[in-house]
């Protein structure tokens, strides 16, 4: 609460467009337009419209009814404006889809026919009746009819509200330093916008990093990554934080505002990376970058292009003994080093967050505990890499040796019904990747692939597929059962779609092709942004189809494999596309908000302050205001902020707030009107804007 | 709807692009705009000229399962909605003329060229449908209840040949529908690349069959189900458990001549007996396959193609909007086989470059060149 206040203290001023609501017009006579809309057949193959439109001109203060083929076309609009001139409309309904479909169209029509756009209102005769009432045309009609009815009563209580235009802070933020994330910060920077790029680990690179080839043409990661990383460094527009959390963010689109903790690093700019201080460091842990197959010293680079090309210190493994300051040549170790925080003002957020690998349970049917001949395939990729813990070869964990017969299992943690429900879209193409590699490497193992379907979705994909089936691996449509330890390898319980028949098989190593699953930790960004996440955990996004690449929160977009798992090339795009989008908002000096808002009258304001616990979007503040000699608490709205959900002015129990264009006349209007006729055979739900 | 209204994007529809000259940050664009023989700064959308026009040839755009006049629009809510003359088929008796109101009638027009100046372009071309009479076996072109995937979407839709009814060509209503999966895509005699949108658009379809018929019967025969985008798999299991059923097998297609049902004979993978359906529609998923348009513009801009003949992306992992020619991006289909949330997303990342460009303060290219 306090936090809002704060930041509420430093938010522009937001360019107020005259007194609102304006009043005078209750006195003016009331001219309304009713439009009803074919939609080509989608409603008049339902609906009569034609009827609905002579009922319309019926209501009072109707003076033109009409219907149209398509309100939305060309010919439909111009029918609107050439009446509110001719006709001198004051108030337009168009009974036609959904408000959030073409809303902004008719508002459009009425602004430049001179309306306040705001005076304009839709019945939804498309979505709310005639596609859910295909069977029931009467009913349908008289439905529409009274939907018509609810917003022409609705109308009449409307007043003009003016769109609020609010400066915009031409930087971004940018979140998380994989792939996506440098792309997207790249991509802004070289447009010419400052960008903050935040990273919780010590280096950039992400999960790319510890890959050694994409699947597409095989290219190899590091020449891939490490330029990128570059780049991202050495630019002049961007400022990278390792180290560094987001630790809150206020604020709304234009004018986000964003605390960062950054960790100590314990290891200055000075250095350069001779790797005297690990050798000297007493302490070996798990290598995490190595999957845990082999270990490191507390402090460490995790592999020769590690960019910052700086060490770390580790600080849950260090001992801070002090060996790595005394041994380090120029004295860029320092364990007294401190963390900081710092703020930032951005006009829009990328989240570029990642996901990471499904790892299986303590129990599974796969025997994988991390010691046997099982692998996930995050570990195989490592064990290929020659900077890997086996120097690039294939081994065996129980004796070393390498493998003369291979199983990768698909599907591991995804397509389960009862688990992971989606496909997690790489591991096919993962797979066909790391048997080319093995077998280019040791053409004579012998490598099985166990999948459900091979889903190759790339123009190039199907002719890797080809290729590996070409160079011997086979493939079977066999979805396994279980694994359990065999003599000497493995077992393989399976059984066979295309035989028909269960099959056995004993291999000498198990590879298991892991999904990947949402990223730890997010959760505490998403309830600092609202950004919801869809039911696979993923972070969701603005509309599946046409807005991939936004959330529903207006500035904050989505990059990379936190909104679905991706491969590299995608997730570029991604980045590249979530930075068109935030260049979008740079781009201009000032942003138009909506009207549709929460005012809070503060003479009826008890302070109760109920309103400020219950809004979802931190938009309701408190004051100190001086009543009748008192300081009293107040609740203000920060207008910028407010979505207009409205749930405060339902909540508000004084009646101090009103929801502007869904005012108590306007709603109370509505209902009365709905409900004239046969109020018990009605059910009747006011649900969203939408 | 949205892009034809922006005050920043001006549509140049009806237009060839017949040259480009220049480089990155300058380039001369020189469009050939081809005659509508309306003037469309006076037509509004009116539709009377239609009425009148004597004239009917079956409509391009409804896969020819429906007739338009040599006076139309491509669709009712095309943007812009303005009025276009098919010359070849016109026989100038001037009815339009008379029935216009607004005199935007003008056969004398003629193609004109036009230069524009841009920074930067974008190709995004699409792809064009595999043609399925090029394999026998599926009884396209000889069988009229056989349809591909791009005319059973017109049957579909509302504004469609049938108003949104399913009912097949020969008029009868669709009980049971047969999609056929891969026809012509991962095939090395066709196209051997996967066309990925195929595998849900067949999902989809048989979801509106099966909202529209309850109780249809859905079958889908198929080689692998490529449901790996955002919430595809749940959508699948879900058709899976709603009785769609998905089969394993390529069929041929036969046809009951007396009743004009064709006849699916396949393999049932279950059982590995040979079985047959007939049911009242197949519906062949057509791959997508690069486009004439997209060959001619990637000759004139000097792009190079890929195996596949789409136009090659400057790098298959981090250059996938680029060309090798500074410059000039490219988005969506024209580069490959995409669904529409793919093709969003390329097209974004495209104009993410090219608003680099267009800000003139580009520091990629010159510390690479």
């Amino acid at each position: 609460m306090e936090e809002n206040a704060r930041a509420e203290e430093s938010l522009p001023e937001i360019a107020e467009a005259g007194p609102e609501p304006e009043t005078e017009e209750s006195e003016e006579e009331l001219r309304i337009g009713v439009y009803v809309c074919h939609c080509g057949l989608n409603i008049a193959q339902v609906v009569d419209c034609a009827a609905v439109a002579e009922y319309a001109a019926t209501l009072p203060d109707v003076v033109v009814a009409r219907e149209n083929m398509y309100s939305c076309a060309d010919p439909g609009q111009i029918q609107i404006k050439e009446d509110i001139a001719a006709y001198g409309l004051n108030r337009v309904v168009v009974a036609a889809c959904s408000v959030k479909m073409h809303g902004p169209t008719f508002m459009n029509v009425c602004q430049e026919a001179g309306l306040n756009p705001y005076l304009m209102m839709m019945a939804n005769i498309r979505e709310h009746c005639s596609w859910v009432h295909r069977d029931a045309p009467e009913g349908a009609t008289r439905k529409a009819m009274e939907q018509v009815k609810m917003a022409v009563a609705k109308v009449r209580h409307a007043h003009a509200l003016h769109d609020r235009y609010v400066p915009v802070k031409r930087a971004a933020l940018v979140i998380g330093g994989g792939m996506a994330g440098m792309q997207a910060a790249l991509d802004m920077a070289d447009a010419g916008y400052p960008v903050f790029l935040v990273e919780r680990e010590p280096f950039l690179g992400g999960r790319a990093a510890q890959l050694l080839r994409t699947f597409d043409h095989m290219e190899r990661m590091s020449c891939l990554v490490s330029p990128l990383a570059m780049k991202v460094l050495n630019h002049p527009l961007i400022r990278v934080f390792t180290l560094t959390e987001v630790e809150s963010i206020s604020g709304y689109v234009g004018n986000f505002q964003v605390r960062l903790a950054r960790r100590p690093r314990y290891v200055g700019e000075s250095c350069d990376a001779c790797g005297a201080c690990a050798e000297a460091c007493p302490v070996a842990v798990p290598d995490p970058f190595q999957v845990g197959m082999a270990e490191r010293k507390a402090i460490y680079l995790p592999h020769p292009q590690a960019a910052p090309y700086l060490y770390c210190v580790d600080e849950e493994a260090c001992t801070r003994c002090g060996a790595c300051a005394e041994a380090c040549p120029r004295s860029a170790v320092d364990l007294g080093m401190e963390g900081g925080e710092e703020t930032v003002e951005v006009g829009a957020v990328v989240l570029a967050v990642g996901a990471q690998p499904y790892r299986p349970p303590e129990e599974n049917p796969w025997s994988y505990d991390g010691k046997s001949d099982v692998f996930t395939s995050l570990e195989m990729e490592r064990m290929l890499h020659p900077l890997g813990p086996t120097g690039g070869k294939p081994l065996r964990r129980s004796d070393g040796r390498l493998p003369e017969s291979l199983a990768f299992i698909q599907c591991v943690g995804s397509r389960d019904p009862e688990g992971n429900a989606w496909c997690s879209r790489i591991c096919c193409m993962n797979t066909i990747k790391q048997a080319l590699i093995l077998k280019a490497l040791y053409p004579s193992v012998r490598i099985y692939v166990y999948h459900r379907d091979i889903r190759a979705y790339k123009k190039d994909h199907e002719d890797l597929y080809r290729l590996a089936r070409d160079q011997g691996v086979i493939f079977l449509r066999a979805p396994v059962r279980e694994v359990v330890p065999g003599e000497g390898g493995l077992v393989i319980h399976a059984y066979d779609e295309v035989m028909r028949r269960p099959v056995r098989q004993e291999v000498d190593m198990v590879v298991l092709a892991t999904g990947m699953v949402r990223q730890d930790g997010v959760q505490r960004l998403q309830d600092m942004l609202k950004v919801p996440s869809s039911a696979d955990g993923f972070l969701m996004e603005a509309h599946p189809k046409l807005r991939p690449l936004e959330t529903a929160i207006t500035g904050v977009m989505l990059a990379g494999s936190c909104q679905f798992p991706k491969d590299l090339g995608d997730c570029l795009l991604q980045g590249s596309a979530a930075a068109a989008k935030c260049l979008g908002i740079l781009g201009k000096e000032e942003m138009r908000l909506d009207a549709i808002i929460a005012h809070v009258n503060p003479e009826k304001c008890n302070g109760c302050l109920v309103c400020v616990k219950r809004c979802p979007f931190s938009a309701i503040v408190t004051e100190e205001a001086e009543v009748e000699g008192k300081k009293r608490k107040r609740a203000r709205v920060i207008e910028a902020s407010c979505k207009g959900c409205g749930i405060c002015a339902a909540r508000c129990k004084q009646k101090a707030i009103e929801a502007r264009g869904f005012s108590d006349p306007e709603i109370f209007s509505q209902i009365d009107a709905a409900l004239e006729e046969d109020p018990g055979g009605k059910v009747l739900a006011l649900v969203c804007h939408w | 709807m949205e892009a034809a209204k922006h005050e920043n994007i001006k549509l140049v529809t009806n237009t060839e692009v017949i040259g480009v000259d220049g480089e990155a940050g300058h380039f001369t664009v020189t469009l050939r705009r081809n005659p509508w023989y309306v003037d469309i700064e006076r037509c509004n959308g009116c539709g009377a000229c239609v009425d009148v026009c004597p004239i009917v040839v079956p409509h391009e755009w409804d896969m020819n399962l429906k007739p338009r006049k040599a006076i139309y629009a491509m669709f009712a809510q095309a943007a812009p909605l303005k009025y276009v003359i098919d010359r070849e088929r016109c026989v100038e008796c001037g009815l339009c003329m008379q029935a216009c109101g607004l005199d935007a009638i003008d056969l004398s027009q003629e193609p004109y060229e036009e230069r524009l100046e841009v920074g930067a372009i974008v190709v995004a071309t699409g792809g064009q449908v595999f043609d399925p009479s090029a394999i026998p076996r599926y009884g396209y072109g000889r069988q009229e209840n056989v349809v591909t995937n791009m005319e059973f979407e017109r049957i579909c839709n509302a504004a469609g040949p049938t108003e949104g009814e399913l009912v097949r060509p020969d008029g009868k209503h669709i009980r049971s529908v047969a999609f056929v999966q891969c026809v012509g895509s991962r095939d090395v005699n066709h196209n051997p690349w996967c066309s990925f949108f195929c595998c849900m658009a067949a999902v989809k379809g048989g979801r509106l069959v099966m909202e529209h018929a309850p109780g249809a019967e859905v079958l889908v025969f198929y080689n692998d189900l490529r449901a790996c985008g955002k919430g595809f798999e749940e959508l699948y299991r879900r058709s899976v458990e709603e009785g769609m059923r998905f089969i394993r097998s390529i069929p041929t297609v036969y046809e009951n001549r007396t009743r004009n049902d064709p006849i699916i004979v396949y393999e049932d993978p279950e059982t590995g007996r040979i079985e047959r359906k007939e049911v009242d529609l197949v519906v062949l998923a057509c791959g997508l396959q690069p486009s004439p348009a997209g060959r001619s513009l990637r000759g004139l801009l000097g792009l190079p193609r890929d195996g596949y003949g789409f136009i090659r992306e400057a790098h298959p992992v981090d250059g996938l909007c680029e060309t090798p020619r500074e410059g000039v991006f490219i988005a969506g289909v024209c580069q490959g086989p995409k669904d529409i949330p793919d093709c969003v997303t390329h097209g974004s990342a495209a104009a993410a470059k090219v608003g680099i460009i267009l800000s003139g303060k580009g520091t990629e290219s010159c510390s690479d060149a």
